[in-house]
């Protein structure tokens, strides 16, 4: 063998060696489809990115931004094809996530639960709420409650008072427009047609309507058209008439919406505490958040709800890199960043908040939740079917226009949850 | 080349029919798969209950269909497709005629005139729709900052969040962004106008409207009857625009039948009684060429 032939061999060995050890050392890519909006929260999900992907090497997360709506229109056809994601930020309940699992398109996360003790770590709605024909298979995330956010600059400009009861709230609606104010609830209803009135109707029915009866009627053994419930559609049409809504909020985006109140415009907002994100630094005043006041004769609730779940894709090809990554994303690391940096409260039990950098609306929240101990309601449209929920969004704005009346779209809603029960695909939250 | 095949190449009427299905083969096979095959996939899963997601399609018969007559969303759906078709179909036509009819004479600058009025035409309805949404907008757009400029603050109102205004409203977006293709093609039209029909009518004293009535419009009925035709399948199929300003809303003041079908189908997660709307919308429009085509056809004879 001369001199070049040992060259020729020895270089050969150095590249093969050299594309050997890059093969092995390339990182397994998960891709991940988002729904995280807001300047920071984006910020705060790609540095808890980062973070993950130091500490762990062989794993490359591939982040790919949507809309809630874009999810639900690509997720079933795209997962089903072969080309979804590894894990997906997707909403919870039988409209959303429940789709999806009962087609057998989401991994079991049962063994998960047991293994990464999530049971003790997250909510217990976290594993309540992703639970679709008996199997768990999300990871609850954004935990919230809805309510109202208030300018205290304005309220204490004006002598106003944060009322107490549902009267005092009527009433103060009728103060904003006698001092030139719009509404409090005027957001969104150009993009996401009845969301905001029908959020607020489950305030209302929450304070109003027994749990039980609600839950009755949420798992369609209870009438969505019976008289109590009847009654809480009719409390929404008394704010409507109390100028609590913007008559022209139908054509108001969120965006547009929410900047009414940001610049005092608009001295309250009906949002739920997933708005915290967008209180930037730009927005000078200082805001209180409530929930609605008791209304006569019932005891103040408040409504609960576990926004966005992480869920694993059935087919997967890195099961065990993906679950890694969402451990990840509930860990005691991540916690700090989604709260104080996203303004995003996860699911998560036994923090304490007390050194935690936040604006004092904020805080606020985090103390009314810690320290709440009166009733929780629900949230209906994340354990709601969706033709169901389509029916009540296009129905409140009708009720809120005075095309329909409460009766109306209760006898509405209560078809669409019997043909939902017909086809199996409501939740049964009573068992 | 064996000679079984080079006799066939030398038939030369074999060779010609090679010759015609070799061109109409490839568009064929394209037309079979993008539409046929759908066709028929559509209309076996409207006999079937499914979610769009499980692995088992339920055969329920007529099932879906027997649900329609039933349905007062698909009728409330149709309603608005029926004033959609007839206002929409109605104005751009005349608008098209109007303007045509006073270009039609040697207006100086006619060829900006033609220019400006087809340029909607050019955009996608998706931007017509975007265009339109930021023009009725009630706290920035055009529309409300003119009234309230010129003291009609009384009529600025947030056009698409009134569910009795939004309707006409989204009609005029989608009439704005059709009519300047009526009025080129009724310009093409008039270019076959007999001239000297028009001159013996004003010589024998007839007034404008009735040169129009008499002879102008006759001797246009084939573009009219031809837009008319098309503006109407329009009419039955409209989606883009309404989708991208309304999403059928606010409640269902907007939602027409595509609007509806896909929201049954892709929202709702009803794929199969989202297949029946789509055969029903699919033999509406069928319905509705039938006939065109066939006033059209008589009219020729």
């Amino acid at each position: 063998m001369n001199h070049k032939t040992v060259l020729r061999f020895v270089a050969l060995v150095l590249v093969f060696t050299m594309l050997g050890s890059g093969y092995a050392q390339d990182p397994v890519e998960i891709l991940y489809w988002d729904q995280v909006s807001g300047d920071d929260a984006q910020a705060v999900i790609e540095t808890i990115i980062a973070n993950f992907e130091e500490a762990h090497p062989n794993i490359k997360i591939t982040r790919e931004v949507f809309t809630l709506e874009q999810l639900t229109d690509i997720s079933r056809t795209s997962i089903e094809a072969g080309e979804g994601p590894d894990i997906m930020y997707y909403d919870s309940g039988p409209a959303y996530g429940g789709i999806l699992g009962n087609a057998g398109l989401l991994l079991s996360l049962e063994e998960a639960y047991a293994a990464y003790n999530w049971d003790e770590r997250l909510v217990s709605v976290s594993r309540d709420w992703t639970t679709y024909g008996g199997t768990v298979y999300g990871v609850g995330h954004e935990f919230e409650a809805q309510g109202f956010y208030w300018n205290k600059r304005i309220f204490a400009d004006e002598g106003l008072e944060v009322p107490s009861t549902f009267e005092e709230m009527v009433a103060l609606c009728g103060t904003f427009r006698e001092l030139g104010y719009d509404p409090p609830m005027a957001a969104g209803w150009a993009d996401w047609g009845g969301f905001p009135i029908s959020h607020n109707w489950y305030n209302v029915l929450a304070n109003s309507v027994p749990s039980d009866k609600v839950a009755a009627a949420i798992s369609g053994e209870y009438p969505f058209n019976s008289p109590d419930i009847v009654a809480s559609l009719d409390l929404v049409v008394e704010l409507v008439e109390a100028n609590c809504y913007d008559e022209q909020g139908s054509a108001i985006s969120f965006l547009d919406g929410n900047a009414k109140f940001y610049t005092g415009q608009a001295p309250m907002m009906l949002m739920s505490t997933w708005a915290m994100q967008f209180f930037t630094d730009e927005v000078t005043d200082e805001f209180g958040f409530m929930i609605l006041p008791p209304i006569e004769g019932g005891e103040q609730t408040m409504i609960q709800l576990m926004g966005a779940v992480w869920y694993i894709i059935g087919d997967t090809e890195h099961p065990e890199e993906a679950l890694t990554f969402l451990n990840y994303l509930v860990s005691d690391e991540a916690f700090r960043l989604w709260v104080e940096g996203a303004k995003l409260l996860p699911g998560v039990t036994g923090v304490d908040f007390s050194d935690y950098d936040v604006r004092p609306v904020y805080r606020d929240f985090l103390n009314l939740v810690s320290g709440w101990d009166g009733p929780v309601g629900y949230h209906l449209d994340v354990l709601t079917p969706a033709n169901f929920n389509t029916t009540l969004f296009e129905s409140t704005v009708e009720l809120a226009a005075g095309r329909l009346t409460s009766q109306e779209v209760a006898d509405r809603i209560t078809v669409e949850m019997e043909r939902a029960v017909e086809d199996g695909r409501h939740a049964d939250i009573t068992g | 080349m064996t000679d079984s095949i080079r006799q066939v190449f030398a038939n030369r009427k074999l060779r010609d029919y090679a010759t015609g299905y070799a061109f109409v083969i490839p568009a064929l096979v394209m037309y079979v798969i993008f539409v046929v095959y759908p066709f028929f996939y559509t209309i076996y899963l409207s006999l079937t209950k499914w979610d769009g997601a499980k692995p088992v399609k339920e055969f329920v018969g007529f099932l879906n269909y027997e649900r329609l007559f039933a349905d007062p969303r698909l009728w409330s759906a149709l309603s608005h497709n029926l004033i959609w078709i007839v206002l929409g179909t109605v104005t751009p036509v005349a608008i098209g005629l109007f303007l045509g009819v006073l270009l039609w004479r040697g207006l100086r600058g006619m060829v900006f005139f033609r220019t400006v009025y087809f340029l909607p035409v050019v955009l996608a309805p998706v931007a017509v729709g975007i265009i339109w949404k930021w023009m009725y907008n009630p706290q920035f757009g055009p529309i409300n900052s003119t009234l309230r400029a010129v003291g009609l603050d009384v009529l600025a109102k947030g056009w698409l969040g009134d569910p009795y205004v939004a309707l006409p409203a989204l009609i005029f977006a989608g009439v704005w962004g059709y009519f300047g293709f009526c009025f080129v093609v009724i310009m093409a039209g008039l270019q076959n106008i007999d001239m000297e029909q028009i001159d013996a009518a004003l010589v024998d004293g007839a007034n404008g409207p009735q040169r129009l009535w008499y002879i102008i419009i006759p001797g246009l009925r084939h573009v009219l009857t031809m837009i008319t035709a098309f503006t109407l399948i329009l009419g039955v199929n409209v989606f883009d625009i309404i989708w991208i300003t309304t999403r059928g809303g606010p409640g269902r003041a907007t939602h027409v039948i595509a609007t509806y079908t896909y929201n049954t189908a892709f929202r709702e997660s009803y794929v199969g009684y989202g297949s029946a709307l789509a055969i029903v919308m699919g033999t509406v429009s069928l319905v509705v060429s039938f006939i065109f085509i066939s006033i059209r056809e008589r009219g020729g004879d």
